[in-house]
């Protein structure tokens, strides 16, 4: 079977501490303004001690059928073998266009290089046999990456071990994210009239 | 996403060079009017060029436009098919009889395409549209929850006709023909159509969900709103009354309205699409997930 890489983000997990922003911008050396990995904080809803609050790290989803390559009027956006969704480019001329057909609102046009830049999953890393950056800084083991197609992965074993409580951003809209999300155990009931910021 | 003023002032002057073409086109054809279709397709030229300038413009690199012929699936590949095709036509129609004199190139033989004047006119006018069409299209996104509709091709559309109409009036008045009743309830008709099309997405965007819901009235939209409007509605409301009961034709005043009201309304269009549905935001996410 393909090998299909998966990122696991268990909410219940998340502390907050934006390690893994940090991290991405040192590994992939990015520029200001740029940002491939961003942690929203959902909350603080209600009065204490009724009161919610998670954090939410959002990031490009590697999408098993990506809008953004779909639109992409120079294939400049395009999959790997592995289901990572990668910019070339050499290729890239910064429509823009990607970037508003992305759901998720993972990408950035970064303006020093005139081209759209997003998460790369650390690829180089990971041909290496080695995790995503964020995946090796989380302090909270929030972040599970692997095959999903390989039963004894560690994001296999995690997957059927906590499957009730995993769900995708925007399931309708029919882009199958390879970062799937497990839901928080407590919590957020009352959050829906928070805006991320 | 922030307001693209280059993508702005691009559709605004292609949808009023090549609507103004095919606008006169139809009259000529249809009405017998005696406008003047080269020198309609010469200034159509123009704004369409400086279109496509401004266009190139946003692009982070312009030396690569060439990529953009990529993927034919891609409506931005279809409009950039579609924009020299377009753009040869209206050349074509342009230099059918011109005098090249004018401009200083006595030397270049006057151009008449003979039997074949009406095929390159009837392809000109369906390129144009067609162009008009695919850049409608461009904007009709499914994951930003404002433009996740047909409206916004088919408002792209009317809005093509009705500025085109109101340039081709203005253009016909300012060349001295006569017989511009039936241009001016074309004119008029369009811009009423334009302007129910509009206010029907309006209704569109303030019924979407928690979050991506637009109010027309808050401080993000009202200016820009508040322009279109103004100078969408009122206005023209008022010089077309003006023109059809006391015969006063302030056709430079009409258009240049007209035009104003179409970039406030891009540039609205353009912020309403800014806001994109997101975990979890929204009442029905939560029920869904908690």
């Amino acid at each position: 079977m393909e090998k299909k890489f998966t990122l696991i983000i268990d909410l219940d997990r998340c502390v907050g501490c934006m390690a893994c922003m940090v991290a991405c911008k040192v590994v992939n050396d990015i520029d200001p303004g740029v940002e491939f990995n961003k942690v929203y904080k959902v909350g603080p809803e209600g009065t204490f001690p009724d009161c919610d609050m998670f954090f939410f790290p959002k990031q490009c989803m590697h999408c098993e059928e990506p809008l953004c390559a779909k639109v992409c009027p120079s294939h400049a956006t395009y999959q790997t073998e592995e289901g990572v969704v990668l910019v070339d480019h050499n290729k890239c001329f910064g429509c823009s266009y990607c970037i508003w057909a992305c759901p998720y609102d993972a990408r950035t046009f970064n303006k020093k290089k005139g081209m759209v830049e997003k998460c790369v999953l650390c690829l180089p890393l990971v041909l290496k046999g080695e995790k995503p950056e964020c995946v090796k800084t989380c302090l909270g083991n929030c972040r599970i990456f692997g095959d999903i197609n390989d039963p004894n992965s560690e994001v296999s074993k995690y997957y059927a071990e906590h499957s009730d409580r995993a769900m995708q951003i925007h399931p309708k809209i029919g882009t199958k994210p390879s970062v799937i999300y497990f839901k928080p155990r407590k919590g957020a009931s009352k959050l829906w009239k928070s805006n991320i910021r | 996403m922030e307001i693209q003023y280059p993508l702005v002032i691009s559709t605004v002057a292609q949808r009023l060079s090549l609507g103004m073409y095919v606008i006169s086109f139809f009259c000529i054809n249809m009405w017998s009017i005696e406008i003047n279709l080269p020198l309609v397709a010469i200034i159509s030229l123009g704004f369409y060029l400086m279109g496509i300038l401004a266009s190139s413009a946003h692009l982070g690199r312009p030396e690569r436009l060439v990529n953009s012929f990529a993927n034919p699936r891609s409506h931005l590949t279809q409009e950039a098919i579609l924009s020299p095709l377009a753009g040869f036509f209206l050349f074509l129609v342009a230099i059918n009889g011109f005098n090249f004199s004018i401009i200083g190139l006595g030397f270049l033989p006057t151009i008449h395409l003979g039997s074949l004047k009406l095929p390159v006119e009837i392809l000109a006018a369906f390129f144009c549209i067609l162009f008009c069409l695919s850049t409608g299209l461009v904007y009709q996104l499914f994951a930003r929850p404002a433009w996740k509709t047909r409206m916004v091709s088919i408002n792209f559309f009317i809005s093509f006709l009705a500025v085109g109409s109101a340039g081709a009036y203005a253009l016909a008045n300012l060349t001295g023909v006569q017989g511009l009743q039936n241009l001016f309830i074309l004119c008029f008709a369009l811009q009423l159509l334009n302007v129910l099309a509009d206010l029907y997405y309006t209704v569109y965007v303030s019924r979407l969900s928690y979050g991506v819901a637009v109010n027309v009235f808050s401080a993000e939209f009202a200016g820009l709103y508040k322009t279109w409007v103004v100078t969408g509605g009122v206005i023209p409301a008022i010089l077309f009354c003006l023109a059809a009961f006391y015969g006063i034709s302030i056709w430079a005043l009409l258009v240049s309205s007209i035009i104003v009201s179409l970039i406030a309304w891009q540039a609205f269009f353009f912020r309403s699409g800014k806001h994109i549905k997101f975990f979890p935001q929204y009442k029905q996410d939560l029920k869904t997930i908690f």
